[in-house]
């Protein structure tokens, strides 16, 4: 058996024909036949949430199946993990990663791609540390990195934009850009690794993350404003959009929606190709496939733009999830269970017969695939490290928010950066050590990081009626809201959360 | 009118997150300027970056330049 694990990162499930007839944010319809050729193949999850918030937490969901965020940030993997492809390989399965997400080789987050057999890295995406040359990149691309205009590009220092124009500045065709070459990648590795018996190939496309730089045909595919107008921002600041640095005229954010469908639908080009490989190699029968994403982006839903910033909303929470099992009596069907992105984790290693370690947050998807039982988990949590705790029931959503002023405690075996993710790491003087995590007996740091109000009060949905989240029903309907509440509080004692985490939430009994 | 000011979390100690707030700032967990924030004080006033020695001080500058106007 294989897996392939296919994850398109900030993919909005609403802009996939097999989620959604139109987006909820553009009335035109975006071009994914090759995302809903697969759905109408495999089963297609409609009530799948992520976990830890945002990249690099939610690929340890992925890989080690830790739901981290009670516990810690972004940060690299821990000594104490079972990552995928150590399993994997100890178990004779041959491990792939093929990617262009440059987080993995960033400060914070290393440890992800090191236990792989091979990877493959695409150089350049977003601030990849990667060309220095031109000096002096092109103007014109400068003005349309929100951010790059206003920054030298002599300057030195860490996450500078104009590091964007750089990168892509000898970019000429279509197959210049990144989803081209990571998914190009792919097809070249299914050709030539055939003889191996059992693989697992994790694909990790940076695509549709911004910057939303898209090659012709992609970038005037909905617009009719002319792509290259230096006016026209394809890389927003998060925030607000009617305010501060954040905010964007209406022909702005129209643009940006434009060039986020172009890149949805130059993903989805590229995805064919790879259906297309496993066709010709005859590979379905032996394969199973997973196709996923870690988390959705705000288009002015809500009035925000990005991540991060505000509530974790469903645009956000609740992902695409599609997966193909050969042996599978539920392929073509719709599944309505509830289920959870640290899920994922259990799945693949039960896909490959490998034992799923006892500590594990993850349940496998395996027992639903296989038509052996209708109900799979009552509740997901979700969530960013230091802020709201978020809770679902898969008819609710509930946003609990923490106090601001109460700090959260960090556990981990390094010294990271809380929240200044992608500069060097300080020390921790005010650290402590001991064994405080309840999944591991490995002695780990504790030291407190400043907590983030993203919104000020409990937000409770019904999503079943109001899928978009419009009507706040908190206050209203106490009985639900109180319900919830109890199963968040539920939740976390099931998963040991610390006791620190019940009192900045104002949980604590 | 008040000019907007952003401030990132990572920027500032309690003391100064303590006073930006008073003073109607709002906060963001990141405002994705790291470079600079991990070198130097800096607010976003009106859409626009502005670092220097002490909030205080891109303060007093963002008030000065608003009653200027």
């Amino acid at each position: 058996m294989n897996v392939l694990f296919v994850s398109i990162d900030s993919l909005r499930r609403d802009f996939l024909g097999a989620y959604s007839k139109k987006p909820a944010v553009v009335g035109y319809d975006v071009e994914t036949d090759n995302l809903d050729r697969f759905a109408e193949k495999a089963a297609v999850f409609d009530t799948h949430y992520a976990g830890s918030l945002p990249c690099m937490p939610t690929r340890r969901e992925w890989q080690t199946g830790t739901q981290e965020f009670l516990w810690r940030p972004w940060g690299p993997i821990e000594p104490f993990d079972a990552t995928l492809p150590q399993l994997l390989r100890k178990n004779g399965t041959l491990t792939e990663l093929i990617t262009d997400h440059y987080h993995y080789f960033q400060h914070g987050s290393h440890g992800y791609y090191e236990d792989y057999n091979g990877f493959s890295f695409v150089r350049g995406q977003e601030i990849d540390a990667w060309r220095t040359v031109p000096k002096e990149p092109d103007d014109r691309m400068r003005g349309r990195l929100a951010g790059a205009a206003s920054t030298h590009p002599d300057s030195l220092r860490f996450r500078n934009r104009n590091q964007y124009a750089r990168n892509v500045d000898e970019f000429e065709s279509v197959d210049d850009f990144f989803a081209p070459r990571v998914f190009s990648s792919v097809t070249d590795w299914l050709e030539r690794n055939q003889e191996w018996e059992s693989w697992y190939c994790n694909v990790d496309s940076f695509d549709v993350h911004e910057p939303f730089h898209c090659p012709e045909p992609y970038a005037s595919m909905y617009t009719d404003e002319d792509p290259r107008d230096g006016d026209l921002p394809i890389w927003p600041h998060y925030g607000r959009v009617d305010s501060g640095q954040s905010e964007l005229t209406e022909r702005q954010l129209d643009f940006l929606r434009s060039q986020f469908a172009g890149k949805v639908t130059m993903v989805d080009h590229q995805f064919g190709d790879v259906l297309d490989a496993l066709d010709e190699q005859n590979l379905w029968d032996e394969t199973m496939v997973v196709v996923t994403s870690d988390h959705g982006f705000l288009l002015g839903d809500h009035g925000w733009i990005g991540k991060n910033d505000g509530p974790v909303y469903d645009v956000l929470a609740r992902t695409p999830l599609m997966i193909w099992h050969p042996d599978s009596p539920r392929m073509g069907e719709r599944v309505s269970e509830l289920t959870s992105a640290v899920d994922l984790y259990a799945t693949v290693l039960d896909a490959l017969d490998v034992e799923i370690p006892g500590q594990t947050h993850s349940r496998s998807l395996y027992p639903l695939l296989m038509g052996e039982t209708e109900r799979h988990r009552d509740w997901a949590l979700y969530g960013y490290w230091g802020s709201s705790v978020n809770v679902t029931d898969g008819e609710h959503t509930y946003l609990h928010p923490c106090d601001g002023d109460v700090p959260t405690d960090c556990y981990s075996t390094t010294m990271m950066n809380p929240r200044s993710w992608f500069t060097p790491v300080t020390p921790k003087h005010d650290a402590d050590a001991g064994e405080f995590l309840p999944y591991s007996e490995s002695p780990v740091w504790r030291y407190a990081g400043k907590s983030y109000e993203q919104h000020d009060r409990p937000m409770l949905f019904d999503v079943r009626t109001d899928p978009r989240q419009r009507t706040n029903l908190a206050g209203d309907a106490t009985d639900v809201e109180g319900e919830l509440r109890d199963v968040l509080r539920d939740a976390m004692a099931e998963l040991g959360a610390p006791e620190t985490q019940f009192e900045r939430l104002g949980l604590a009994e | 009118m008040s000019p907007t000011v952003e401030y990132c979390l990572s920027n500032v100690e309690e003391d100064v997150r303590c006073r930006l707030r008073e003073v109607g700032a709002d906060e963001h967990p990141c405002l994705e300027h790291c470079g600079i924030c991990y070198a130097r004080p800096f607010l976003v006033v009106d859409g626009t970056l502005r670092d220097g020695d002490d909030h205080e001080e891109l303060l007093d500058g963002s008030r000065r330049e608003t009653e200027d106007r």
